[in-house]
C-alpha cells in the first residue's frame, strides 16, 4: 500500500493519516526514501532525517491524542527562502551556506501548528533571483517531465518536487511569478495569493513591496488546505499583514462556476503570445464557458507598463534588501582583506554570484533579471554600511 | 568584470535607460504615492503597536551565525587609525 501514497493528494493522505491507516512517521519515511531515490533532480538543498522523523513522532502523538488539525502528519517541504531554525537556510546563496536562523518563518511555524510536517528546504534561485533555477549558487533543479529541461523558478526546486511526487506539496514564493511560472512549468498548481495575506516574517527578502508566500501542490483543493493555514495576520511580526482574519479556502471548491464571469484582458493576448500558448489557453477558456462561466473581454490599458514599472521597483527594494550581507552579522564573510571597505567588497563579490555568464532565456514576463544587473542600477556600489564609529578598545580583527 | 561581461552589461544598461524612457512618458500628475501594495484597491489601516519590549534577549541565538564574534560583540576590521 505504501508504494501509492506519493500518489495521494494532501486531501487524502491527511484522511488517511486521520483514520489511522498510515502513520506520520510511514509517510515522512516514504516520502524520505523518495527524495533520495530522486536527488538528481536537485529539488532540495538540505534534508536532515532525523529532525523529520521527530516531528512526524510529534504528529502521530498529535493524532492519537485526538487532536485534528487539518494537515496533521502530512509531510511538506519549503522553499529555501523560509528561514527555518532546525534547517539550514540559504536562500539558494552561498552568502548564508550553512546560516542556520535563530527563528521560524511565520509560514513555517502556522503550517506546523496545522500539523505538517517538514522533509527538507527545496532549491530555488540566489535570493529567489531567477526564473529557471539556474542560479541557485549550489545546483541546478530539474524539470522530472524532461530532465534536461528547466522546472522554471524561482521556486523550482519547490515545482520539481511536487511534479516529482518527492513531497505531496510544498510552499515557494513569488514577487514576479516565482511561483506561477515554475508551477506552470511543471504541470503542477500554484497559488501567489493578495499581497498582506500571508505573513513575510521570517521570508528572506527580494523585493518587498511585491512578495508573498503561496502553495504549491497538485491540485486545487491542496493549494486551499496550505493556503488556509498560511494566511492570516500577522501584525507584530509583519507590519504589511493585513488585518483579514484567516479563512477556509476549501469551502466553495465544489460549488461550481455556472454564472462565474471571468475577465478576459485584452492586452494579455497581444504580441509576443507563443502559438501553443494560446492555444492551451483558449482550450481551457471554452472549458470553463461549457461549465457555465461567462467569458467577458475586458481592458487592462496600463498592462504594458507593468515591466517598466517592476524593473524598477524590484532592483531598488532587492538592492536596499541584499545590503545586510556585508559579512558583519551573519553569513559569509572573506577570508583575506585589508580594512573594512575591502572586506564588504571581497565578501560581496565572493558570497553573490555573478550572473552574466548564466543562459538568457528569463526575459519577458516572468522573468527576473539577474543580481548584478538588479544591483547596479539602484545603486548598490555604495559599500553596504557607512564605516562603524566604534570605540578603539571594541576593534579587532 | 571581462571585456565580454562589460559589453553585454552596457548593453543590458542602456536597456534600462530605455525602460526608463518608458515610464517618464506616462503622466503621473496627481498620483498619490502608496502607502500599502495593496492600498490602491482597498482601505488600508496601517498600524502602531504598543511600544514596549517584545523580543527576549536571544544574543547567543542570533550571534551563533555571525563570523566573528568576541564577548557577545560582532568584530570588524578596525576603522579608526
Amino acid at each position: 500500500m505504501s508504494a501509492a501514497l506519493h500518489e495521494l493528494t494532501v486531501a487524502e493522505l491527511a484522511a488517511k493519516l486521520r483514520d489511522k491507516e498510515v502513520s506520520a512517521v510511514e509517510a515522512a519515511q516514504h516520502f524520505l526514501a523518495r527524495g533520495k531515490q530522486h536527488e538528481s533532480l536537485g529539488a532540495y538543498l538540505d534534508v536532515r532525517e532525523d529532525v523529520t522523523l521527530a516531528q512526524a513522532q510529534a504528529a502521530d502523538a498529535r493524532i492519537a491524542a485526538g487532536d485534528t488539525a487539518p494537515l496533521l502528519g502530512v509531510p511538506i517541504a519549503h522553499k529555501d527562502i523560509f528561514v527555518t531554525k532546525d534547517f539550514v537556510s540559504t536562500a539558494g546563496s552561498k552568502m548564508l551556506a550553512g546560516y542556520r536562523s535563530p527563528f521560524n518563518a511565520t509560514v513555517v511555524d502556522k503550517l506546523s501548528q496545522a500539523g505538517a510536517v517538514t522533509l527538507g528546504k527545496l532549491n530555488c534561485d540566489e535570493f529567489a533571483m531567477g526564473s529557471a533555477n539556474e542560479n541557485s549558487a549550489f545546483k541546478p533543479a530539474r524539470n522530472p517531465w524532461d530532465t534536461s529541461r528547466i522546472p522554471g523558478g524561482s521556486s523550482g526546486g519547490s515545482a520539481a518536487a511536487v511534479a516529482a511526487r518527492l513531497a505531496p506539496a510544498v510552499t515557494g514564493t513569488d514577487t514576479g511569478g516565482s511561483i506561477r511560472q515554475p508551477a506552470g512549468f511543471c504541470g503542477i498548481t500554484g497559488i501567489k495569493p493578495t499581497y498582506g495575506r500571508a505573513s513575510r516574517y521570517g521570508m528572506i527578502a527580494f523585493a518587498s513591496s511585491l512578495d508573498q508566500a503561496g502553495p504549491m501542490a497538485r491540485t486545487a483543493e491542496d493549494c486551499a488546505l496550505l493556503l488556509s493555514a498560511m494566511c492570516g495576520p500577522d501584525a507584530d511580526r509583519d507590519s504589511t499583514s493585513l488585518d483579514v482574519p484567516a479563512e477556509d479556502f476549501t469551502r466553495s471548491l465544489n460549488d461550481g462556476i455556472e454564472g462565474l464571469r471571468i475577465g478576459i484582458p485584452q492586452e494579455f493576448f497581444g504580441e509576443g503570445l507563443s502559438a501553443d500558448v494560446r492555444a492551451a489557453v483558449d482550450g481551457a477558456l471554452k472549458q470553463y464557458e461549457k461549465l457555465g462561466a461567462k467569458l467577458v473581454p475586458i481592458s487592462l490599458p496600463r498592462t504594458q507598463l507593468s515591466i517598466p514599472v517592476y524593473y524598477i521597483i524590484a532592483p531598488a527594494e532587492a538592492s536596499s534588501n541584499l545590503s545586510r550581507f556585508d559579512g558583519v552579522k551573519f553569513g559569509h564573510r572573506a577570508d583575506k582583506y585589508t580594512d573594512l571597505l575591502d572586506m564588504y567588497k571581497k565578501t560581496r563579490a565572493e558570497g553573490l554570484r555573478r550572473r552574466s555568464q548564466a543562459p538568457h532565456h528569463d526575459r519577458h514576463l516572468c522573468a527576473e533579471p539577474r543580481l548584478l544587473r538588479r544591483l547596479l542600477p539602484a545603486g548598490a556600489e555604495d559599500p553596504p554600511h557607512d564605516r562603524r564609529r566604534l570605540p578603539a578598545s571594541l576593534q579587532a580583527v | 568584470l571581462s571585456s565580454e561581461e562589460s559589453e553585454r552589461m552596457l548593453t543590458q544598461l542602456n536597456g534600462f535607460f530605455d525602460v526608463v524612457e518608458q515610464m517618464r512618458a506616462v503622466d503621473t500628475a496627481g498620483i498619490e504615492p502608496l502607502s500599502h501594495p495593496v492600498a490602491a484597491i482597498q482601505d488600508v489601516a496601517l498600524r502602531l503597536r504598543d511600544d514596549v519590549v517584545s523580543e527576549p534577549n536571544q544574543r547567543e541565538a542570533n550571534q551563533q551565525s555571525a563570523p566573528a564574534v568576541e564577548r557577545g560583540l560582532f568584530l570588524v576590521p578596525k576603522v579608526i587609525e
